[in-house]
């Protein structure tokens, strides 16, 4: 019998409702419910979510919950409330009224014979495939080297950045006592990746502590 | 071209003092009803009957009763897409919109729509073979209206049935409860296929009352009845429908009452519901109330207006539906989310035909759409 490769132990926390070679939209099973920014998600290959066909990795760089039918303006609902509970119990169909979209930039993939690599899928995720949050021991082994780096520096802007540190500050906590190293071994692959660019470089390592 | 508003500007001009006339005509007469409601007194008792009746002093207006903190409303609405015969089949669709909200410790919502793809009833049930079968329908329509009703009701049956028991429990629709066209004959329309489904899920629901605190209306918002108006002039002048008389709905007689208000249940006399093989469980009364700045109608079987708890219930929950949509016009929220839930967009409407015809064009059926329908696709310039 063949194990599981990626094994599936936690439930999933989204669908891809767009799909890129470089980055997917996924929609979240709740509102104001998306993985937090700069976590890293699993997405897998194929009708089976065992992995047996690979996933991409990809880390969550934006979240927005907007009201489903675009053509409705949302309203105020809480004047006379004291509160957000309060607004649902009153109106609990607003829960459905909204959803919450989550972006992912995608930053590797792991093969069908296990290996995680840092460039892209040959495809991108297919659409309705679910998103799952990656445990602690998933994020150590997809960081191990730190080839993502490349993928998540190539968008730019302050936004951009605040993902990567995120991403970092996660993958460093993942590590308890060995995390600052870590962060130490990062910052010397960006000097490399953001050579001729100090200031971003340095802004970066700044929201690393 | 698109609509020219220059041309529409002008002739909307002329209009005006004529609405002005209708508006100040109307108002004259519903002071004029008024008066007669105020001094009818007892008469009431010995009103000949009309398109309705009285059921108690139509001068009364009841405040609005507390409404429970826990309790569940349904509510469905339907739209279509109505048949084109310069499409590849003439078949429509009714696409109902679902709505559940329960309010209370355990507060949830579930929202969603049903959608029915149906043969075109005018094909099977035309009579009259000298007509032009491309001139519009009036039977069509009809049948389409009355589907939509149908469908309407029997989700509406369907989602009580399913929900568990234990709390008040309101079903809205936002028509009439008489599913009766007044194009139709009511000798005839008792026998139509449609409306003895209808019946049959009235009467389903009327059985269901009896095992759960269940109440169904129907929220008429802006109603254009007129039968009360035309019950307070007939003690006086035994004159029918107003026909005399400038236009005055019920809504213009009663646009004194307060917000939350009630008047009296007043009997509907609807053709259709005198017929002795309509079921008594789903005779229908009626009542207005006013609603943020709205009169509305609302109408309820005799199971609920001869229940003042169900009655009381129904009275409160309606208003309480009506204070939550609060930023919108006060109408029921339920509704209006079924109303959202249905609604069929141009490009659904695209995506269905488009589907319905590739897919009979992979299984060689000889489909044929129109070269008009063509040419709307694709409009070269």
């Amino acid at each position: 019998m063949t194990q599981s490769l990626f094994l599936v132990v936690a439930p999933h926390v989204g669908e891809v409702v767009e799909s890129a070679t470089e980055s997917l939209l996924a929609q979240a099973y709740a509102i104001d419910d998306a993985p937090r920014l700069g976590s890293l998600v699993r997405i897998p290959f194929g009708r089976a979510s065992d992995g047996a066909a690979g996933c991409t990795y990809g880390v969550v760089t934006r979240a927005h919950t907007a009201p489903v039918d675009p053509g409705r303006a949302p309203v105020a609902r809480g004047q006379s409330a004291t509160s957000l509970d309060e607004i649902y119990r009153e109106h609990p169909q607003l829960e459905r009224l909204f959803r919450t979209l989550f972006a992912v930039r995608v930053v590797g993939h792991g093969a069908v014979d296990g290996a995680i690599v840092h460039y892209l899928p040959e495809k991108p995720p297919e659409v309705h495939q679910l998103v799952f949050a990656c445990d602690n021991h998933e994020l150590e082994r997809f960081t191990e080297r730190p080839g993502y780096l490349a993928l998540l520096l190539a968008d730019r802007g302050p936004i951009a950045d605040e993902v990567t540190a995120a991403f970092l500050r996660e993958a460093a906590r993942v590590r308890g006592a060995a995390g600052q190293a870590y962060l130490v071994q990062a910052g010397k692959a960006m000097v490399s990746l953001l050579r001729g660019d100090s200031v971003r470089l340095a802004t970066l390592l700044g929201r690393l502590g | 071209m698109p609509l020219d508003f220059s041309q529409l500007a002008s002739q909307i001009e002329a209009y005006v003092p004529r609405f002005t006339r209708d508006a100040d005509a109307t108002a004259t007469e519903a002071a004029r009803l008024r008066d007669l409601l105020a001094a009818l007194g007892d008469g009431w008792r010995t009103a000949p009957e009309d398109r309705a009746a009285f059921m108690g002093d139509p001068a009364l207006a009841y405040p609005t009763p507390a409404c429970p903190s826990s309790y569940r409303v349904f509510a469905t609405d339907g739209s279509q897409i109505a048949v084109d015969r310069h499409q590849v089949a003439t078949c429509y669709v009714i696409n109902v919109g679902t709505v559940m909200i329960q309010y209370g410790a355990h507060p949830d919502a579930q929202l969603g729509s049903v959608a029915h793809l149906l043969p075109d009833h005018d094909v099977e049930t035309s009579e009259d073979d000298n007509g032009d079968p491309e001139a519009p329908s009036p039977s069509r329509q009809t049948s389409l209206e009355l589907e939509r009703a149908a469908a309407e009701l029997s989700t509406l049956r369907e989602l009580v049935e399913a929900s568990p028991p234990d709390l008040f429990t309101l079903a809205l629709i936002d028509n009439s409860l008489v599913l009766w066209s007044q194009t139709m004959n009511a000798e005839k329309a008792i026998d139509h296929e449609i409306v003895q489904r209808y019946v049959a899920d009235l009467a389903a629901l009327a059985g269901l009352a009896r095992t759960r605190p269940f109440a169904i209306a129907g929220y008429l918002s802006n109603p254009s009845s007129p039968w009360v108006a035309d019950l307070l002039r007939n003690p006086q002048s035994g004159n029918h429908n107003g026909a005399a008389h400038p236009v005055v709905y019920d809504r213009d007689v009663f646009d004194r009452l307060n917000d939350g208000e009630r008047t009296e249940r007043f009997k509907r006399n609807a053709a259709m519901l005198k017929l002795a093989d309509y079921p008594s469980e789903c005779w229908v009364d009626f009542c207005y109330l006013r609603a943020g700045g709205e009169i509305a109608r609302v109408e309820i079987p005799r199971w609920v207006s001869g229940d003042p708890e169900l009655l009381a219930l129904t009275h409160a929950a309606i208003l309480d539906q009506c204070r939550r949509n609060q930023g919108n016009p006060a109408y029921p929220v339920a509704l209006m989310e079924a109303h959202e839930q249905a609604v069929v967009s141009d490009s659904d409407r695209r995506g269905f035909w488009w589907l319905l015809t590739d897919r009979l064009e992979a299984t060689g059926v000889a489909g044929n759409v129109s070269a008009k329908s063509r040419t709307k696709r694709t409009p070269w310039t």
